[in-house]
Order: C-alpha cells, then sequence, then structure tokens
C-alpha cells in the first residue's frame, strides 16, 4: 500500500521507539556513576542502574509487519551492536 | 610497497599515517570515504580520529561508507589492514575484527604514553618487534575498552589472536596499567587469518624521534613492510 499523500509530504502514521541497552555482562561505567550519585544524593533501594539510548523514527503508512523487519534488521545491523548492547522495539 | 590511507570525515590521523609510511621509505594515498575502489595498493589503514562525530556509536556509521566494502574484499582477499584507534573501532563494528570497543572504565578521555607487551611476534604487525621489547607509544580515546564475551575471548587467547597489552614499565599487566579497562589488558588484536589487526594506541604518533624521542610505534609499520616484502605467511591457511 502506497503511503498517503498531505500537501505533497507522507502522512506520518507510525512512530517506531527503540530502546538500547548496554547487555547485562558488559562493564557500564555510566550506570555504575549514576547509581552511585543516585546513592550519594539520597535515593533509597536503587538496586542497579543501565545508561543506554533512545531512538525515535517517524514513519510513513505502510505494511506494519513489514515494517516491523526492516525496523529489526535495521536494529540488528546498525542501531544497535549486538555485541555490547541489547535492543526492543515498539511500533506504534 | 604502496598503502591506501582510508579518509573519513572526522579522521584526524590520516595524515600522520601518511608520514610514517613514507618516513619507512615507501608510498601512501588517501582513498576517500566516498570512494569505491582502493586501487592497486599492498596494505590499507583505517586512521584514528572520530569518523562521522562519533554518532550512535564509534565506528558505526564509518563501517558503511562506500570505501569500506573495497576494505572488506580487500581484507577477504587476504591484504594487509591494520585499524589504529577509530579504525580499530571501524574494523570491530566491520566484523572484520572480533568484539567490541566500549566507553572507558573511567569515564574519562585518556591522552597519554603507555607501554605495550608484544604479545606474540607471529603476525605481519609484530614481526619486526625485538622479542621482550616494550613499546612506548601514547593514546588518545575515549573509547577504548575492548569488550568480547567469554567464548570470543577464549578463542582469541587459543589462536593467538592478542597482539598487544597494556603494560607497566616492567612489562607487568597490571590494574593501574590497562588505562581503559579492557579486558586481558587487550590494546589490539588480529583476525583469525592474521591478516586484519587493530589497536588503540597511536603508532603512527611515535615513530619519529623528533616528535618527543619516541619511535617505537614505527616497529609496527616497519612490521607490515616486512611481511609484505617477503610476502610468506601473510594468511593463515
Amino acid at each position: 500500500m502506497p503511503p498517503t499523500l498531505t500537501a505533497g509530504r507522507a502522512r506520518l502514521t507510525m512512530k517506531a521507539k527503540i530502546i538500547i541497552t548496554p547487555k547485562k555482562a558488559v562493564l557500564d561505567p555510566q550506570g555504575k556513576t549514576v547509581e552511585s550519585a543516585l546513592a550519594h544524593l539520597g535515593y533509597q533501594g536503587v538496586q542497579g542502574v543501565h545508561v543506554g539510548k533512545y531512538i525515535e523514527i517517524d514513519l510513513a503508512d505502510g505494511d506494519r509487519e513489514a515494517t516491523r523487519q526492516q525496523l529489526d534488521d535495521a536494529c540488528r545491523k546498525f542501531l544497535s551492536n549486538p555485541v555490547i548492547e541489547d535492543y526492543q522495539l515498539v511500533l506504534e | 610497497m604502496k598503502f591506501a590511507v582510508v579518509q573519513f570525515p572526522g579522521s584526524n590521523s590520516d595524515q600522520d599515517c601518511v608520514h610514517t609510511v613514507q618516513l619507512c621509505g615507501h608510498q601512501a594515498e588517501l582513498r576517500w570515504h566516498k570512494d569505491t575502489s582502493l586501487g592497486t595498493v599492498d596494505a590499507v589503514l583505517v586512521p584514528g580520529g572520530f569518523s562521522y562525530g562519533d554518532y550512535l556509536r564509534t565506528g558505526a556509521i564509518a563501517r558503511f561508507s562506500p570505501i569500506m566494502q573495497a576494505v572488506q574484499q580487500f581484507a577477504a582477499d587476504g591484504g594487509l589492514v591494520l585499524g589504529i584507534c577509530n579504525g580499530f573501532q571501524i574494523l570491530c563494528e566491520a566484523g572484520l575484527l572480533p568484539g567490541a570497543l566500549i566507553r572507558n572504565r573511567s569515564l574519562q578521555f585518556r591522552c597519554e604514553p603507555v607501554f605495550l607487551k608484544t604479545t606474540t611476534r607471529d603476525s605481519a604487525f609484530t614481526r619486526a618487534i625485538p622479542e621482550g621489547k616494550l613499546l612506548q607509544v601514547p593514546i588518545a580515546h575515549g573509547e577504548g575498552c575492548y569488550f568480547a564475551d567469554a567464548e570470543t575471548l577464549a578463542k582469541l587467547k587459543a589462536n593467538n589472536q592478542i597482539l598487544w597489552q597494556y603494560a607497566n614499565a616492567q612489562g607487568e599487566l597490571t590494574e593501574d596499567a590497562n588505562p581503559n579497562g579492557s579486558l586481558e589488558s587487550i590494546a589490539g588484536i588480529c583476525n583469525d587469518r592474521r591478516n586484519v589487526a587493530g589497536l588503540m594506541p597511536h603508532p603512527e604518533r611515535a615513530s619519529e624521534l623528533l616528535m618527543g624521542g619516541l619511535a617505537d610505534g614505527k616497529l609496527i609499520f616497519d612490521s607490515m613492510i616486512a611481511a609484505l616484502a617477503s610476502q610468506d605467511r601473510l594468511v593463515a591457511a
């Protein structure tokens, strides 16, 4: 299905939200530093902090399943590095 | 010999690499990241810097630039490829070397001379380094902490692929001498075919006595040139 055009531009109807976090086995010095800073500031009960990345992608309307497959491919090949990172993909 | 030095937007050691190859009495030519061919060359250097601003991850965007396809092919054909600093990060992202380089354990950008122990002289990148000699070479990186999973690390050790490790002045691999938290104090490795290598320190910045009295880095270039000259065992069977 071709994208719906509004005033010459593709109508944005889908949004991909991608959360990338360091794998548990990978040293995460940022997470450790934030964790100790939280404790230092008096916030209690923090049992672990992992600092990652958040990527939002606006997408033209299209086949959801095909889009998801493409995004998965992009996450594995480019947006995350599977050697050191995990990702979660949400398509809205 | 003719070396190609790949130049990305944000490379900053490209001219130093060219200069060092010329200092060794050989030719070096720059190849722009948009080029699709390396031309006829004997070896490739992927230099240091901050290609594409280190956006997303170090080396993540550079690995998809047109010239990298030619580098992949050159490596697949058994050609010698050395990645320095950001070049090492790019080769890891490209899958030409195993593992990845992540933020330094200290979270600090470290810019200082370090000592390197040459772990094996059995490579085209280390053969001209005298037995037992510690190399003093500078580092300049924020993301040089080498990481690989346990299985990959075991393979690196079993296949003798660790080329250089951070050491103290006595040649001991101590925590204090490890500037970035790299596993096994790894400063540089090669692939299992032994024709592609990468290291975080900058040998090209320590190849001329005039520049601060350090010329140990030149031994790495001398090694590549000696290997190319002899043409024996460039690539493991």
